[in-house]
């Protein structure tokens, strides 16, 4: 990242309080941070740090309670419902820890669930392709392995070209080798597409991978380094 | 653009078919159950206003003590007024073989130039009574039924006091006596009260009637209001015990003994609706109660009417058979009462 990159997010003392009856639960206590166009970041912390609540108010599912955070310029704390649905719609792409595939169509129709809707999609076969799925495509969630159903949901994610990929614990529910291989797709979608991602993980193991780490801890950034050398996937190991 | 989505429904629609096909049955099976009423319903009203048309079933009735033959004239130039048609009725109790309880026949007279004109009879089976005969006598078919009384059959009446033996020549249906029900019955009671013609002669005489009459049906012109045509009619037979006309609308109430009063009121409603209408609702009619002789409001007997004839209790029946010449200020009395406990 010599030349200087796109600033996508900006986020800006975001801060995120949950009301749980009586007790008020800080999630977000003002977090500062930047994610730029093209580059790998991974958020690292412990379960309850905020991960989770940063990504998916970035990912415009969650509304904020302080600070700002905008994309591109535009302020996603400000926008409207339709302007959310449509920012989700067009720019930003989801992986979840569970995948949430639709189980009745095969890997090839869950991901041209996206691609009919989306403007510019690439087609399904060659989101699949770049998943490493090409021979799979006429399977059924059920009859694919947890690592093969987590690569067509970041099949599906990538299909429409988001400028952001946003993947919540995407290697959580999966052992260490499916996981790589998970991560391998992610790191060809940021390199070949130049997708900036973003992968929430606790695992410090995968961190090396990343451009930079941002390490969240009780709902505050506590640190944030760069990889001089970033390791491949393949590399990786827990 | 939905395409995926919808294969999708599809899929999932195929996957679980036997539900899909367990709610579409349902949902046929309300819709034919809903279509089958409706259906139903409209061909039962067809029928009715045809049964009525083709049959001349009255528009207005009335009832009362007695009134010379000539006073006809008068009636038919009311104006509005098609077509009159005077009767004789009575009540008369009936004793039949191999039934020991006591059964009520509400006795109404035929032309003796034939069928009626107005309330004309569907002759199921038979034939009408001789007019010059008067031991024969029609039956509605229910009480036939009920009774499993074929042609030829015999019962006997006390009519008027006597003991008279009945032949049955026929079996008819008649607009006039579709739901025969008595006094206070939640369910018509086809064994104990039945519906009888004989010919005019024969019950005028019984009955002392000669020349005169107790009972008017009549058609308006269509267009009258009936509540024109009822006033004028009250008028008319005020003085020879009337009991009030009334319209076919209320034709099952005014058949109820006692119900005058109820009766009287409901005119006052229905005097609001000045169009005549040619089908009546179906169970709907009754007549003014009548007094029987015994004075008796509760054997009063009941009116010839249609839907709705209710009839004498016969166990409180001072008298075996009586006229339809009630005492007008008793049934007026029972009117009041009753329509007030209601």
């Amino acid at each position: 990242m010599n030349q200087q990159p796109e600033n996508f997010f900006q986020v800006r003392e975001l801060t995120k309080v949950y009301h749980m009856g009586e007790v008020e639960v800080h999630a977000l206590r003002g977090v500062n941070m930047e994610l730029y166009a093209g580059e790998l970041v991974v958020l690292l912390g412990p379960s309850g740090s905020g991960k989770s609540t940063l990504l998916n108010i970035m990912g415009g599912l969650d509304t904020a309670t302080g600070g700002f955070v905008s994309y591109r310029g535009k302020e996603l704390t400000q926008a409207t419902e339709k302007e959310l649905t449509e920012y989700r719609r067009f720019h930003v792409g989801f992986v979840f820890q569970f995948y949430n595939l639709i189980s009745s169509l095969t890997a090839r129709e869950n991901v041209s669930v996206v691609t009919e809707i989306a403007p510019d999609p690439m087609a399904p076969e060659k989101a699949l392709e770049l998943v490493g799925l090409s021979d799979r495509m006429n399977h059924f969630p059920a009859q694919l392995s947890g690592g093969e159903q987590q690569r067509v949901a970041i099949a599906r994610a990538i299909s429409k070209k988001p400028a952001v990929l946003l993947c919540d614990e995407p290697t959580g529910a999966l052992d260490s080798k499916t996981g790589i291989v998970v991560l391998e797709a992610l790191e060809r979608i940021n390199r070949e597409l130049g997708t900036a991602t973003a992968i929430i993980t606790h695992n410090v193991d995968i961190a090396g991978m990343a451009d930079r780490v941002i390490h969240l801890s009780n709902g505050r950034i506590a640190e944030v380094t760069t990889n001089q050398v970033k390791k491949s996937a393949s590399e990786l190991q827990w | 653009m939905v395409k995926t989505l919808n294969r999708k429904l599809l899929r999932e629609i195929w996957l679980m078919k036997g539900q899909v096909f367990a709610i579409t049955l349902v949902v046929m099976s309300g819709v034919a159950t809903f279509i089958m009423f409706i259906s139903t319903m409209h061909s039962l009203d067809f029928t009715r206003s045809k049964f009525y048309r083709e049959y001349n079933f009255a528009d207005v009735f009335v009832n009362l003590k007695r009134a010379p033959e000539s006073l006809r004239d008068k009636i038919k130039n009311i104006n509005g007024v098609n077509q009159v048609e005077t009767r004789v009725c009575a009540n008369a109790k009936l004793d039949i073989k191999g039934f020991k309880e006591s059964v009520t026949g509400r006795i109404t007279s035929i032309p003796d130039d034939g069928n009626p004109l107005i309330n004309r009879l569907y002759v199921r089976s038979g034939r009408l009574p001789d007019p010059f005969k008067d031991n024969e006598v029609v039956i509605n078919e229910t009480f036939a039924q009920a009774h499993g009384f074929k042609l030829g059959d015999q019962f006997a009446a006390v009519i008027n006091g006597k003991w008279k033996k009945l032949t049955i020549t026929g079996i008819v249906l008649s607009p006039e006596f579709i739901l025969l029900m008595k006094t206070g019955a939640m369910t018509p009671d086809f064994k104990r009260y039945g519906a009888l013609w004989m010919s005019r002669k024969a019950i005028s005489k019984a009955y002392d009637m000669e020349g005169a009459f107790n009972d008017v049906v009549l058609t308006v012109y269509p267009g009258t209001p009936l509540s024109d045509v009822v006033r004028d009619l009250d008028d008319v037979l005020g003085r020879y015990g009337g009991f009030g006309a009334y319209g076919l609308g209320l034709q099952s109430f005014a058949q109820v003994p006692g119900l005058g009063g109820l009766v009287r009121r409901r005119k006052a409603v229905h005097e609001q609706d000045r169009t005549f209408r040619h089908a009546p609702p179906f169970s709907t009619a009754s007549s003014p109660a009548q007094a029987g002789p015994g004075g008796d409001p509760q054997t009063a007997p009941t009116r010839c009417s249609s839907a709705h004839s209710s009839a004498v209790w016969p166990s409180t029946s001072t008298s075996t058979s009586s006229v339809c010449s009630p005492r007008r200020g008793g049934g007026r009395r029972t009117a009041a009462g009753v329509a007030e406990s209601l």
